[in-house]
């Protein structure tokens, strides 16, 4: 057995070229098809890691979707406001056991800012339950005060204690800055792998305070106000942006949900994050098919090169089997050869593509996670990539029978002698 | 296997008839052919003789469906499709017109390419030939060790066919002239001591002063190793060199068609 094996392998060899870009391109297409199941698994698990034990996200109305990305995930831009009396109205429903009000909208080289209270660092669950937790530093609690989240912390280089200043809009252009007030870095939280890491954290007085005079959208002449002026002034908000609530029980979702949905003062939406998470992945699923579709074609070409090359390839091979033949190898012999041959090239394109996509996992994931604030995680093949990897192996090998089948029947046809 | 088979008779083939397909016209129609052990055969076959069908039949590739091949006292076609082809790794060494080296092997693996196929040979090769009860001992030897010793029997098959050239050993086999191809393919139907050697216009591809010098080595080293020789070829010009030799055209029955199957 070991000898034969050997024998097919030094085959391989002698064909290295045409057989290294026959597995080149089976390890591309594996490499593709793994990548995207993974990112598609990676940004399943982490969205659905990034909010837990929040029963309703309130905002201005808006479909369920769009309040999710912007209010949990800082993708996108709210509508409009919701006032701060709806705002008191609605925490104060008998069935509400917490409310975290958020405000969002401002940026520090592109990192969103969020505004909030120390209810959040209270009540905000992400994972299995799991609450924010202080790598360095305090909670805020001066007007102007920031937590930073931990990639912020980490890619910024910043350290409590030093000053950092809030641009105006989601995007850092230099003439719509607040440097007029700037924020101390008070506080760093321990890493989350979801989108608080790549959030800065103030209290909503601070975001109130920044923005006096800005009622326009830009300052306005002779109307700025210093930080000590400010400090002087009511600031507790007139409007947020949305609001995270906690029931006393689950049950009791869909009774506020309607409550709020038929909110008489204000035009308001209440999801249930869960609930909009589904529909997330209903409205991406088609994609995630057509992608995945794509991939399976892409191994599908792969693997039909590798017929190809294995077909046109006996025709040259002939002489090399009528020589097995003449020292004894019988046709089923020269059948098991070239299924074999089929079987390890899938096999070597499947490790290849394997190893092609941890490379690019270390290679790229460091871009995805800052451009996407998508974690691609380096752990083990999980069982769907073990069964996709297990259904390359199975149509490569599928696939050798079409060439072996051929050369078994040459060889019982040719007999000894060798035809060319 | 037989009770009345030769204790001597390496080939002994019997009312032998072969089609392609049922109700297709006869290929081959044999009364007898038959070799004995120590023999150098020569069997003239020209094209549409049967020769092809005959060497299929010889080397257990093909079967008859009547009449009986027996090589070495057994029954070819009592056997199954892969025990024929054991038997033929074991018993038979086999040389081609032409192309008989693998390319991705180097000289000494083509040479030893049987004893990867064939236990008994691998054993008898590593023994050495001189006496065959050393091979039981052989087989507990390290791996290592046999290798070594498989290669000293292919070296000195080699030397023997006057290819000693260390030099030559390193080669790319698709570097080596036909004739130095033909004698690498000697060696290799040699190794392990088979019983039978048959050689398919072994000569056809070399010069006409290189035949004879090559033929002669074949018998030289057959002899040494007791080995019975079956040549075929259509060019009789080597025909006297050899102890008998058949003529295939007449023998078969069923031969003339220049057409056929034969190809």
């Amino acid at each position: 057995m070991m000898a034969t094996l050997t024998l097919a392998w030094k085959s391989l060899l002698n064909r290295r070229y045409t057989v290294g870009l026959t597995v080149l391109a089976i390890a591309l297409a594996v490499a593709l098809l793994l990548g995207v199941e993974r990112l598609r698994y990676e940004a399943h698990s982490g969205f659905t890691a990034t909010i837990s034990d929040t029963d309703l996200v309130v905002g201005a109305r808006s479909s369920p979707v769009q309040l999710l990305l912007y209010s949990v995930f800082r993708m996108g831009e709210a509508t409009s406001n919701i006032s701060w009396r709806s705002y008191r109205h609605i925490a104060d429903h008998p069935r509400v056991n917490w409310t975290v009000p958020l405000s969002l909208g401002d940026s520090h080289r592109g990192y969103p800012v969020l505004a909030t209270n120390s209810d959040y660092f209270q009540y905000y669950r992400y994972a299995d339950q799991r609450p924010l937790e202080l790598k360095q530093g305090t909670q805020f609690e001066d007007v102007f005060e920031a937590v930073l989240g931990y990639e912020v912390a980490q890619k910024l280089g910043y350290q409590p204690g030093e000053e950092i200043v809030i641009a105006h809009g989601a995007d850092d252009v230099a003439f719509v800055r607040h440097d007029d007030m700037p924020f101390t870095v008070v506080g760093i939280l321990a890493p989350t792998r979801t989108a608080v890491d790549r959030t800065i954290h103030i209290p909503l007085e601070g975001f109130e305070a920044i923005h006096l005079g800005w009622e326009a959208g830009v300052p306005l002449p002779g109307r700025q106000v210093s930080a000590d002026d400010a400090r002087e002034r009511d600031l507790t908000p007139k409007t947020i942006t949305a609001f995270l609530v906690g029931l006393d029980s689950r049950a009791a979702s869909f009774q506020l949900q309607r409550y709020v949905n038929n909110y008489p003062r204000e035009a308001l939406t209440a999801i249930l994050p869960g609930v909009a998470l589904h529909q997330l992945w209903d409205l991406l699923g088609t994609a995630e098919q057509a992608l995945r579709l794509i991939s399976w074609f892409v191994v599908g070409v792969g693997l039909l090169g590798m017929l190809s090359a294995q077909l046109s390839n006996l025709e040259a091979r002939r002489r090399e089997m009528a020589i097995l033949r003449a020292v004894g190898a019988g046709p089923r012999y020269i059948l098991m050869l070239i299924c074999g041959e089929a079987l390890l090239l899938a096999l070597l394109g499947a490790v290849l593509g394997t190893v092609l996509l941890y490379a690019m996992i270390i290679g790229a994931g460091g871009l995805i996670e800052a451009r996407f604030g998508l974690f691609i995680g380096l752990g083990g093949l999980r069982p769907m990539e073990l069964a996709y990897l297990g259904i390359v192996l199975l149509a490569g090998l599928v696939s050798g029978l079409i060439p072996a089948i051929r050369a078994y029947r040459q060889a019982v046809v040719n007999g000894i002698s060798m035809r060319m | 296997m037989s009770a009345t088979a030769h204790n001597n008779r390496v080939i002994d083939c019997r009312h032998l008839r072969f089609r392609w397909r049922r109700r297709g016209p006869l290929i081959l129609d044999l009364e007898s052919l038959t070799v004995d052990q120590g023999e150098m055969v020569f069997i003239a076959g020209p094209s549409g003789s049967g020769k092809t069908t005959l060497l299929n039949l010889l080397t257990g590739v093909g079967v008859a469906e009547e009449g009986r091949v027996a090589v070495l006292g057994q029954d070819l076609a009592a056997m199954g499709g892969s025990r024929r082809d054991r038997f033929r790794a074991d018993h038979i060494g086999y040389i081609f017109q032409l192309f008989n080296l693998l390319p991705y092997l180097s000289l000494l693996e083509n040479v030893l390419l049987p004893c990867r196929f064939s236990r008994r040979r691998r054993l008898k090769a590593a023994g050495g030939r001189a006496n065959d009860q050393r091979a039981t001992a052989a087989d507990t030897k390290p791996a290592g060790g046999q290798r070594t010793a498989l290669a000293a029997e292919a070296r000195r098959l080699l030397a023997h066919l006057d290819l000693g050239d260390p030099y030559l050993l390193k080669q790319p086999v698709a570097e080596l002239s036909v004739g130095q191809q033909q004698r690498v393919a000697a060696a290799r139907a040699l190794i392990g001591g088979p019983e039978l050697v048959i050689a398919d216009e072994p000569t056809s591809s070399l010069d006409m002063d290189r035949r004879e010098s090559f033929v002669q080595l074949l018998f030289a080293e057959c002899a040494r190793q007791g080995a019975t020789l079956v040549m075929v070829s259509h060019d009789r010009s080597l025909e006297h060199l050899f102890d008998r030799s058949i003529l295939l055209d007449q023998i078969n029955r069923a031969a003339c068609a220049p057409a056929g199957p034969e190809r």
